[in-house]
C-alpha cells in the first residue's frame, strides 16, 4: 500500500506517489534556489510548472493514474537540471558573481593600497587614483591623511589581486 | 580551452535569435518554441530557454496571450511585438555580418 499525495501544478490536479512527490518539490526548489533573485525567477518557475503539467498528462492515460517516481525522472530528464541550463550559467547559479561590488584594498599597492582599491570599485586607472589623492591630500592641508588612515583601518582587505578578482570578470562578462 | 565551453558560448549568443526566428514565422506556445528549437538541436534540455523567454517578453520584444488547451493547462502563446520584429531585423544583419566574416576568413587563401 502506498500513499499518493495530490498536488494541484498549472491549475490542474495531479496523484503523486509520495516518492515522486517528494522528487518533484526537491527539483522545483532546486532550480528556484539556482535562478537569481530577478523579478523574472517567479515567471519563470510558473512556466516550468506549466510545463511539467503538459508533460504529465501527456504521460497519464486517465486523470486518476498515479504518478510513479520514473515519470518525474524523465520529465526532470526533459527539462533539465539547472548545471544543465547551459546557455544561462550566469543566470542560473553563479551567485556569487551577481555579488555587489565591495570596496577592498588591494594587494597590489604601494602604502595601504586604498586608492588602488578605490580605482578597482570605480574603474578608473590606479595611477589617476593615486595623483588624485595626492592632490585631494595638498588641497585638504594633510587631513585627507586622517582619512587615508581610517580607510586604511576600516576597509577589509582584499585575499587576492583585485586586477584579477571575480568582479572583474563579471564587468566583462557584461 | 574546453570543446563544450565553447559550444555553449556560441549556442548562448544566437538562442535568443532563434527564438525569434521561431516565432516570426508564426505565433506558438511555449513547447511548440521549445519542440523546435529541439528538434534543431539548439537545446539540449528545455531549462535554458525560460529565461531568454522572460528576457524577451519583459524587454517588449514579446508578447503573450493564454489560450484554452483541450488536453493540458492554458497555453501560452507568444508573439513578436514591432519592437522584436524589428530587433530581428537587425540581427539578421549581424547574423549576415558574422557568417560572412568567418567564411572571408576561413576562404582566404594565402
Amino acid at each position: 500500500m502506498n500513499k499518493t499525495i495530490d498536488v494541484s501544478l498549472a491549475g490542474l490536479l495531479f496523484h503523486l506517489e509520495e516518492a515522486s512527490y517528494y522528487k518533484l518539490k526537491k527539483y522545483l526548489r532546486h532550480v528556484k534556489n539556482s535562478l537569481d533573485e530577478t523579478e523574472d525567477a517567479e515567471e519563470i518557475m510558473n512556466e516550468i510548472e506549466a510545463r511539467i503539467a503538459e508533460l504529465l498528462t501527456k504521460k497519464i492515460s486517465n486523470p486518476q493514474q498515479v504518478i510513479k517516481v520514473e515519470t518525474i525522472d524523465e520529465i526532470i530528464e526533459i527539462i533539465g537540471k539547472p548545471e544543465d541550463f547551459e546557455a544561462e550559467k550566469e543566470y542560473y547559479q553563479n551567485k556569487e558573481s551577481f555579488q555587489k561590488k565591495k570596496l577592498f584594498r588591494d594587494t597590489d599597492k604601494i602604502i595601504g593600497g586604498v586608492a588602488a582599491g578605490f580605482a578597482h570599485y570605480i574603474g578608473l586607472d590606479v595611477s589617476l587614483m593615486r595623483i588624485l589623492f595626492i592632490l585631494i591630500l595638498i588641497v585638504s592641508h594633510g587631513t585627507f591623511l586622517l582619512v587615508y588612515i581610517l580607510l586604511w583601518a576600516i576597509v577589509p582587505k582584499a585575499d587576492h589581486k583585485l586586477s584579477q578578482s571575480k568582479t572583474n570578470k563579471t564587468e566583462f562578462n557584461n | 580551452m574546453k570543446i563544450e565551453n565553447l559550444k555553449s558560448q556560441m549556442r548562448k549568443g544566437v538562442l535568443e535569435y532563434c527564438i525569434l526566428n521561431v516565432l516570426v514565422k508564426g505565433d506558438a506556445y511555449t513547447s511548440e518554441i521549445l519542440e523546435e528549437l529541439k528538434q534543431a538541436k539548439m537545446i539540449v534540455v528545455e531549462g535554458t530557454v525560460y529565461p531568454l523567454l522572460m528576457r524577451l517578453k519583459n524587454g517588449g520584444y514579446l508578447d503573450y496571450r493564454w489560450e484554452e488547451s483541450l488536453s493540458g493547462p492554458p497555453r501560452k502563446y507568444y508573439a513578436l511585438t514591432k519592437k522584436g520584429k524589428d530587433f530581428l531585423k537587425l540581427m539578421d544583419q549581424s547574423w549576415t555580418e558574422l557568417v560572412n566574416a568567418v567564411n572571408h576568413i576561413k576562404n582566404k587563401s594565402l
